[in-house]
């Protein structure tokens, strides 16, 4: 076989493997998105569990774009399932800036690859995005007709600088998920032969 | 690697796949996991869309292909809803489409009943008649041996032999076992081991499954098992052997019936407590990061030293011990297979199902196997075999359960007439089928 | 050698939609959604759309759960000045109303592209707008792995009930993150296997061939997207309309 840098067929199952992994997972943790007040929680902890399947990704991960594309397939999907283009452009951004660490990283530096897999995983704030819009957009609406104090009682509960706060979060559950994933890679799929 | 390929003439060693252009086609041994797409016609189309045939070529294939392999039943159908030896007929369809010169099958009959390998057979036979050259690695020979016509065994690596077919007929049976290699005639069930002692008897009752109202998966009022027996579990694929096997160790919720033994009586939900499934993609079942740990899993914990102890000689009697410390996933196929064994033996569980359990094995492994299910029977447990294999019956199996349509249609012990039947299920005559 | 027919692919039935229709559907319900927020009459309209959608594929009881909780959040809307509630319940309804009316048409209009479109449908009409194999691969792939998943999942979560490993148990307790690695770990690895197996398989198929792929998926334009073609140019006027009134 020819090295190359390009992606070849392997490495594109490989992107569809992990990609349906991490969709998977995901949708089982964010079943607490069904309560909206839960988002700092689900915020939290998917990805503190998504960790387990990217990093097993990361280790196949040798080329230029593979986790890009990942991102791009998770942010069309958010889409096609009704999250609006919020998610597809946060995943786009947070793909390609993902990207650039493994890219630094040369798909090695482990503490590189953390950091891109906290990056990667910004993605999810999208998939919120559109509540924070659309009820902020809603609040103005109920300003006009009826007067500031309803509004003004609900901005306790969805503050603006929640955007901020919940990259933050994510970013730490993303540190939380890098150790657990590399952990699990250690302890069960390097033994097992698969990574 | 290094050697040399030659076809046609021209040296194509170092060529890749694509190179080829669809002149080389495989089939696959498991059939979950060589389909790429989700509906039937998109995976029979799959191989000529890649290299670019024209649509109505296409469709005229496609015609062709479930024409021979009598599929047309299976068009536009959900993958994931067929059973395994549809999946495999579906393969050998997609494969068939692409019309190549040279079709490869890597155990094609592993996961596939009576009635489907003949279908096979069939399948085989029809591109050999097209003039296709055919490579066929297989561990069941029966019933390929008037189809092939050169045999090559291989051994660690090396050809063993290379031989024609009419010089293999004289090979006598103790050479051909002694090779690994399964039975070259349709099994004739011979001597079959009696059920050791009368330890009272296993009574069903009741059992019943149904997704809806109209279509009953399980109607079984009233079925007996002699305790200790090794119970093999037949019919073909689709009559409800995996139903009945999950409805009777209380996995399947919504079935209703009850089980007595020793004269107490388990509804579904108290068997899961007795009862062990073994299941055919073993992988499922295995947890833990050391085969000890999942020996200890299964255990109460209430004595950590006596736990460790009971752990090690379950190791022990499944030849275990040495990979105490590996994670069981990294074992071979027929070593989990033990290993699951060994967490039932743990769990102390009094009725085991195994589900295909020598499914793409040579004939040691079958072996082997035989011999597990023994070592359990005489430990007092009663073990149930779903199996489409009659060599492993011949070895061990005691008492047999024929399921159809999901009722049992016959149960008996050893006999003349059991025999018979038996025969007649595993030895199909060529109905209707062109001859060679 | 027989000879038999070639195959005639089924017609597809019902009320069906080029992928591609369906995808800018979404893309102008959603940017509807963020244009226009005070017109009640518009966002029923915009949410009754899917709704049929949903109705006509047969997926009947996601579109009465749905479509109920959407009314219910309607008339709320309407009562909401009417009744007195305490401070913060009164703000988390006010909230829920907001995201049931504001999310719930996009979220039906999802839950139909992904009920409706058939893998070997999508790729081929992204094929025709020339998106990369490099997207399209993994997107077929996406469709074959994640029923496997479900499938492995359901015979791991009976595997683990014959052993004893479930919530609540004293096992459980003793470290209740195991239940986690239980459950996600056999299911990683047994998907990493069929994978691997997947690909070789696809490869001898061909899969990544550098020749233009052809297909036999049922797209192109219909009736159907021509009628959905014209609600929508309706809808932006309408839009439009509402946007020069206020």
């Amino acid at each position: 076989m020819e090295k190359t840098n390009k992606l070849n067929s392997k490495d594109l199952i490989n992107i569809g493997i992990y990609t349906a992994m991490y969709l998977v997972v995901f949708f089982v943790v964010g079943m607490m998105n069904a309560v909206p007040i839960l988002y700092p929680i689900s915020l939290f902890f998917v990805p503190i569990v998504t960790g387990i399947p990217f990093m097993l990704f990361a280790t196949k991960v040798k080329k230029s774009g593979m986790v890009f594309i990942m991102a791009l397939i998770l942010g069309l999907f958010w889409f096609a399932l009704g999250y609006t283009w919020t998610p597809l452009v946060s995943y786009i951004v947070a793909g390609i800036l993902a990207e650039i660490f493994f890219k630094v990283a040369k798909f090695q530096n482990f503490k590189l690859i953390v950091m891109g897999y906290c990056v990667f995983s910004w993605g999810a704030i999208g998939c919120c995005m559109p509540m924070w819009v659309m009820t902020d957009t809603y609040m103005a609406h109920i300003e006009e007709e009826m007067g500031s104090q309803y509004v003004t009682q609900l901005m306790q509960y969805m503050p603006w600088w929640m955007g901020i706060a919940g990259l933050g979060i994510i970013f730490i559950g993303g540190l939380i998920g890098a150790a657990l994933g590399k952990k699990m890679l250690k302890k069960h799929f390097k033994r097992a032969g698969i990574a | 690697m290094s050697g040399k390929v030659i076809i046609d003439d021209k040296d194509v060693t170092g060529q890749t796949i694509y190179d080829f252009n669809g002149k080389i086609g495989t089939v696959f041994q498991n059939p979950r996991s060589q389909f790429f797409n989700v509906d039937t016609t998109s995976e029979i189309a799959f191989g000529c869309e890649n290299y670019g045939i024209e649509q109505q070529e296409i469709l005229r294939r496609i015609g062709q292909a479930i024409g021979e392999m009598k599929i047309q039943n299976l068009m536009g159908r959900n993958l994931f809803a067929l059973s395994g030896g549809e999946k495999q007929k579906v393969a050998c369809a997609s494969v068939s489409a692409m019309e190549p010169d040279i079709f490869i099958l890597d155990e094609p009959s592993s996961n596939l009943d009576v009635a489907t390998i003949w279908d096979l057979r069939q399948a085989i036979i029809g591109w050999k008649k097209k003039g296709k050259t055919i490579l066929i690695a297989e561990h069941r020979l029966y019933y390929l041996m008037d189809v092939v016509d050169r045999i090559i065994i291989l051994q660690n690596g090396q050809i063993e032999r290379d031989i024609d077919a009419a010089s293999f007929w004289k090979y006598d049976d103790t050479e051909v076992i002694h090779m690994g290699l399964r039975s070259r005639n349709p099994t004739v069930f011979q001597k079959i081991p009696s059920i050791s002692q009368k330890k009272g008897v296993i009574n069903i009752y009741d059992f019943s499954f149904a997704y809806d109202k109209k279509h009953s998966l399980l109607d079984i009022p009233m079925l007996s098992i002699p305790k200790g027996s090794i119970v093999a579990v037949l019919g073909h694929n689709g009559a409800g052997k995996t139903t009945f096997g999950k409805c009777l160790c209380g996995l399947l919720k919504g079935a209703k019936g009850t089980v007595e033994m020793d004269g107490v009586s388990y509804d579904t939900k108290e068997r899961l407590k007795i009862s062990y499934m073994v299941m055919q993609d073993v992988n499922h079942q295995l947890f833990t990061e050391s085969v000890l740990d999942e020996i200890l899993l299964s255990m109460s914990g209430e004595d950590e030293e006596l736990d460790r102890n009971n752990a090690i000689s379950i190791l022990d009697s499944l030849n275990l011990e040495a990979f105490s410390e590996y994670h069981p996933m990294s074992l071979s196929g027929g070593q989990k297979q033990r290993v699951a064994i060994g967490s039932a033996i743990a769990s102390a569980k009094s009725i085991l199902l195994f589900d295909e359990p020598t499914s793409g094995l040579d004939y040691h492994h079958m072996l082997e196997v035989a011999d597990n299910l023994q070592q359990l029977s005489n430990m007092g447990k009663t073990v149930f075999v779903i199996t489409h294999d009659p060599e492993l019956i011949g070895k061990c199996c005691n008492y047999f359960v024929f399921i159809e349509n999901g009722k049992v249609k016959w149960s008996d012990g050893w006999n003349y007439i059991s025999k018979q039947k038996l025969s007649e299920f595993f030895v199909p005559v060529d109905r209707n089928y062109e001859a060679t | 050698m027989m000879q038999y027919p070639a195959y005639i692919p089924e017609k597809r039935k019902g009320f069906s939609l080029d992928p591609r229709t369906k995808l800018l559907f979404m893309v102008l319900i959603a940017t509807l959604m963020f244009v226009v927020y005070n017109n009640m009459p518009y966002i029923c309209v915009l949410a009754g759309l899917p709704f049929l959608l949903l109705i006509v594929n047969g997926q009947k009881k996601t579109a009465v759960i749905y479509g109920s909780l959407f009314v219910l959040a309607v008339i709320a809307n309407y009562i909401k000045d009417i009744a007195t509630l305490p401070q913060l319940l009164n703000g988390i309804v006010v909230l829920l109303i907001a995201l049931v009316l504001r999310l719930f048409p996009t979220f039906m209009m999802g839950y139909y592209i992904i009920k409706s479109t058939k893998a070997d449908e999508f790729v081929s009409s992204m094929e025709r707008w020339h998106v990369s194999k490099k997207v399209l691969i993994p997107i077929a792939v996406v469709f074959r792995f994640v029923p496997t998943m479900q499938e492995e999942s359901q015979s791991i979560t009976e595997a683990m009930r014959m052993r004893g490993i479930q919530f609540g148990t004293k096992k459980f307790w003793k470290s209740p993150g195991t239940i986690l690695e239980y459950r996600l770990i056999p299911l990683l690895i047994s998907v990493v296997k069929i994978g691997d197996e997947l690909s070789a398989a696809a490869l001898t198929r061909g899969l990544g061939n550098s020749v233009k792929r052809t297909n036999i998926a049922q797209i192109g334009f219909s009736k159907n997207d021509a009628i959905v073609l014209i609600i929508s140019i309706f809808l932006l006027l309408w839009a439009f309309a509402l946007g020069v009134m206020s």
